[in-house]
């Protein structure tokens, strides 16, 4: 029986990379919004320029479920190479959209499904002499044949044609044209629509649809950064890309035209991460965009700025390792190699925003936090956020904020007596006052080192300034758990013992999975992580729940080993559930493996051990 | 059966450059230069004479530094930049074998710059042949340390206004004896480049343009500006330097020969297991 579904499938485009299928698929995406139907894009890409397999799946869902969901119901198979893992990626009752120019036996397909066939290419010979031609239009005809086939508003698209090539109008009516091939073959030839349907809805409401590694950039801007170190590498050079494109629209004079911005494209990652502590070491805001490779080249510099306490910035848009790994697929794989940065007894600040709308506010706030704490903050983004379109409550941002420029001894102060000790902790919170390079003549000034020293920045070899200097840098880690983003709870209708903690962008999937698990009679507490070191309120949900599942997309359980590190927990409370096959995780999966987990647990309780 | 043994068994029959492809398909963009590089490669290794099990190729990350992997030589595909770190440790353990180090030149001139420099001082003998395209393939088209100032990209907008690198002489200033141009369209003439580069004792170092076609169409323009340097490898350092310095870039063959003494390390007769461990052992 084909699947019969209104605004709530998805659909899946097999392409060769460098086609340029990518833009004719995105426009699909957008016209579905453009019907007030949310969607979730995703692209999966390989490590390659032109010539290999690539895909892009919509999700359709007038729920909102902006997660992946794993499974395919309409397969638009547009790459050969791909054929047999592509119709084996249709659920049971789905369709599959092929170029039918070359018959194919009935061996090549399957029979639980239903097949339409377009001749594509004979439509395009026939219509177009030129190759490119040829290529770039019969990406516009499919698009086409789907407006068809799911009984698509095709207005819509047009209009989407003209906003594409505003400036250049003379490709509007082409493109219109090549949309109306496809559209119209299907409308005469098949049977249209089929049994997957858009309607009209009105379910995106204010929402905005932006890519998480342009939202962080523009936090970057907003929260004050004004340098930017960084070295090409996926899926982070779309950040540094964005601080581009947004301090050219946002950070010039207006009266000079002169840019107020330094952005430098280093020799590598360790020059990236040097200049940004040069910068942030005389009040600059800097930051640097990595990846794994990155960060494990910027560690040595990562400890001198944890231990000389020197404010940065550091978004690493994680893919999978370890090594070069699968550089185009998603993980949240760097926890520990960026909590415990470098040798020696090291410890930072992590962020992890869920979203576009959070890696803006967080990318904000980790500038403030910087200049707070006066160490490194890590923003950790993942491939999955970073580089896909995604549906995000509008960019919020109250003008009367004032940026948090931490503990700074003006000139004024000095002169007036204060007592100046680049370590000393006058407050007791662990963090001590700074000084911009060339405040005072005479007074203020101190040395810089990431060898050990006293309160006075004094070069000491002795054990006990040492021990004192160590201790205290405990104590700000410890100031820093109430002013990093609180982790937030959601409680279940129903008292539990169990719970769930995750965090980042396992959060849509989440948030699908916990319906999916509840439905199931199984009640579930859970608690979204949104920054390391943990805030209390992470040790008092551990201690309300006998069992917690820590979900999380890497293969060593991180979060797990941070909380058991940091929390004492016992291990066994924690249940892992681990994701790290490079796509991102599903709600079907997180379902499941909590599902089957829970149901052992009803048959044999087991036993805490103590 | 010792390594000289096997060697001279494959020699009776004449070798041919597609018995050093692996038969896998490049990746690469139709009409990248980088296909010429290859082809030119296996030519050379074929003309030189080795059978490909002598023979290790070590690159870094890049688009150019997948290369290794198209050949049936054993193959070192590393990280980014680092390539002549593993070709240096390796050539210094196993002088029996033949090291040929490629990629980038992001890979070799950026992230890998003070690599570069030591080993054309250091002067192990291998060959080092970077892939210059003036642009980073793999990453979608950022400039590198060869790219014109004024070349306009996204990131740049109307170019990064800095002066590129000169990869020759700094070859050459750094202390390096073979140094060499040549072209990704011109196989045969940069087969023999390369024999000559293998065949050098020392570190040899090619330069190769090898246009990329996906983010500097524009080097499609390279075919008719490159021709034969017409000045002899100049005699001394620095001369050497003021030529490649004062030439267009355009110039190929070899433009640099000098003298240094190469670092010398015993062959050992017999690359088996126990030979290795042998080393191993604590003499008085
Ligand atoms: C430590 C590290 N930083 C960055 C990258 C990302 N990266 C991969 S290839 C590459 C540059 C490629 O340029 P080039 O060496 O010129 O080779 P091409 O692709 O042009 O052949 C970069 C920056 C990486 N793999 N590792
Ligand atoms: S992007 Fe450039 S260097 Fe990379 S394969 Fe394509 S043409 Fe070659």
């Amino acid at each position: 029986m084909p699947i019969q579904r209104v605004n709530d499938f998805v659909v899946r485009f097999g392409n060769v990379n460098g086609s340029g299928s990518a833009s004719a698929n995105e426009m699909f995406a957008r016209a579905v919004l453009r019907m007030g139907v949310p969607v979730a894009p995703r692209n999966i890409f390989p490590s390659n320029i032109q010539g290999l397999p690539t895909w892009y799946e919509v999700r359709i869902t007038e729920a909102g479920h902006l997660g992946a969901r794993g499974g395919v119901d309409l397969m638009v198979a547009m790459n050969p190479q791909t054929w047999e893992k592509d119709l084996a990626s249709i659920d049971p009752g789905g369709y599959l959209f092929y170029d039918s120019t070359k018959p194919l036996p009935a061996s090549k397909f399957r029979d639980d499904i239903t097949v339409i066939g377009v001749p594509l290419t004979a439509i395009c010979n026939r219509e177009y002499t030129d190759p490119r031609q040829r290529q770039l239009f019969k990406n516009i005809i499919y698009i086409g044949v789907l407006t068809a086939l799911l009984d698509m508003d095709v207005k819509v698209v047009e209009q989407l044609i003209g906003e594409q090539y505003k400036g250049k109008e003379k490709l509007v009516p082409p493109n219109i044209h090549a949309l109306h091939l496809g559209r119209d073959y299907a409308l005469m030839n098949l049977e249209c629509p089929i049994g997957l349907k858009l309607k009209r809805a009105d379910a995106v409401g204010d929402r905005i649809f932006i890519e998480g590694n342009s939202a962080a950039a523009l936090g970057a801007v907003y929260g004050g950064a004004t340098v930017c170190a960084w070295y090409p590498i996926t899926p982070s050079s779309s950040l540094a890309d964005a601080f581009t494109r947004h301090c050219a629209k946002l950070r010039v004079d207006p009266v000079s035209k002169k840019a107020k911005y330094a952005i430098i494209q280093a020799e590598d990652e360790l020059a990236s991460i040097g200049m940004v502590i040069g910068a942030g070491w005389n009040g600059a805001r800097a930051f640097t965009a990595t990846s794994g490779p990155g960060i494990s080249l910027m560690q040595e510099f990562i400890g001198l700025a944890y231990f000389a306490e020197i404010p940065a910035v550091i978004f690493d848009v994680q893919r999978a390792g370890p090594s070069t790994g699968m550089p185009t697929r998603t993980q949240q794989c760097d926890l520990i190699s960026c909590a415990y940065a470098s040798h020696g007894d090291t410890k930072h600040v992590l962020l992890f925003p869920e979203d576009p709308a959070e890696a803006f506010e967080f990318s904000a706030a980790a500038f403030d936090l910087a200049d707070r704490l006066q160490t490194p903050i890590f923003v950790m983004l993942d491939l999955d956020i970073g580089m896909n379109h995604r549906l995000s409550k509008p960019l919020a941002w109250d003008d009367n904020r004032a940026y948090d420029r931490g503990k700074v001894m003006t000139a004024a102060e000095l002169e007036a007596g204060k007592e100046f000790g680049r370590y000393l902790d006058v407050d007791g919170d662990g963090i001590p006052y700074r000084t911009y390079p060339g405040t005072h003549p005479t007074k203020g000034s101190f040395f810089t080192r990431g060898t050990s020293r006293d309160r006075y920045a004094k070069y000491t070899e002795e054990g006990a300034p040492y021990v004192d200097n160590m201790q205290r840098l405990l104590r700000k880690f410890e100031t820093a758990k109430d002013l990093v983003p609180r982790p937030l709870q959601a409680n279940s209708a129903n008292p539990t013992k169990y719970g769930i903690i995750y965090y980042g962008s396992t959060s849509p999937a989440m948030d699908e999975a916990i319906h999916m698990i509840e439905a199931n009679g199984q009640p579930l507490d859970r608690l979204r992580i949104r920054a390391f070191p943990f805030h209390s309120s992470v040790p008092s949900f551990l201690a309300d729940h006998d069992f917690v599942f820590v979900v999380e997309q890497n293969r060593d359980a991180q979060m797990r080993s941070l909380i058991v590190n940091e929390c004492n927990v016992d291990p066994v409370r924690l249940v892992p559930v681990l994701h790290f096959d490079g796509t991102p995780i599903t709600a079907r999966f997180i379902a499941k493996s909590i599902g089957e987990h829970l149901e052992k647990l009803k048959m044999t309780p087991m036993r805490v051990v103590s | 059966m010792s390594v000289s043994l096997a060697s001279e068994a494959h020699c009776v029959k004449a070798l041919a450059a597609k018995d050093f492809s692996s038969g896998a398909h490049p990746i690469w963009c139709p009409g990248c230069g980088d296909y010429g590089v290859l082809a030119a490669l296996e030519r050379a290794l074929a003309a030189y004479g080795r059978p490909s099990h002598e023979v290790v190729l070590v690159s870094g990350i890049g688009c150019s530094s997948r290369l290794p992997a198209y050949t049936n030589c054993y193959g070192f595909h590393g990280v980014h930049g680092r390539a002549l770190a593993v070709a240096t440790g390796l050539k210094l353990t196993r002088p029996d074998l033949e090291v040929i180090t490629v990629g980038g030149d992001g890979d070799g001139y950026s992230i890998g710059g003070n690599h570069f420099i030591h080993a054309c001082r250091r002067n192990v003998d291998m060959l080092y042949l970077v892939m210059d395209n003036r642009v980073y393939g793999m990453t979608k088209g950022q400039p590198s340390p060869t790219t014109e100032p004024d070349w306009d990209s996204d990131i740049a907008p109307g170019g990064i206004g800095l002066r590129p690198l000169n990869p020759l002489a700094l070859a050459i200033v750094a202390g390096a004896n073979f140094v060499a141009r040549g072209f990704a369209g011109d196989p045969q003439g940069l087969a023999d480049l390369i024999v000559e580069g293998i065949a050098w004792p020392g570190f040899a170092f090619i330069e190769v343009l090898s246009p990329c076609v996906m983010f500097r169409p524009e080097q499609g323009e390279w075919k008719k500006m490159v021709r034969p340097a017409a000045m002899p490898a100049a005699p001394d350092r620095a001369a050497a330097t003021a030529q490649v310095l004062a030439e267009d870039g355009f110039n190929l063959g070899v433009l640099y020969r000098g003298d240094r003494a190469p670092v010398s390390v015993p062959v050992p007769t017999n690359a088996s297991m126990s030979e290795i461990e042998r080393q191993f052992e604590i003499g008085a």
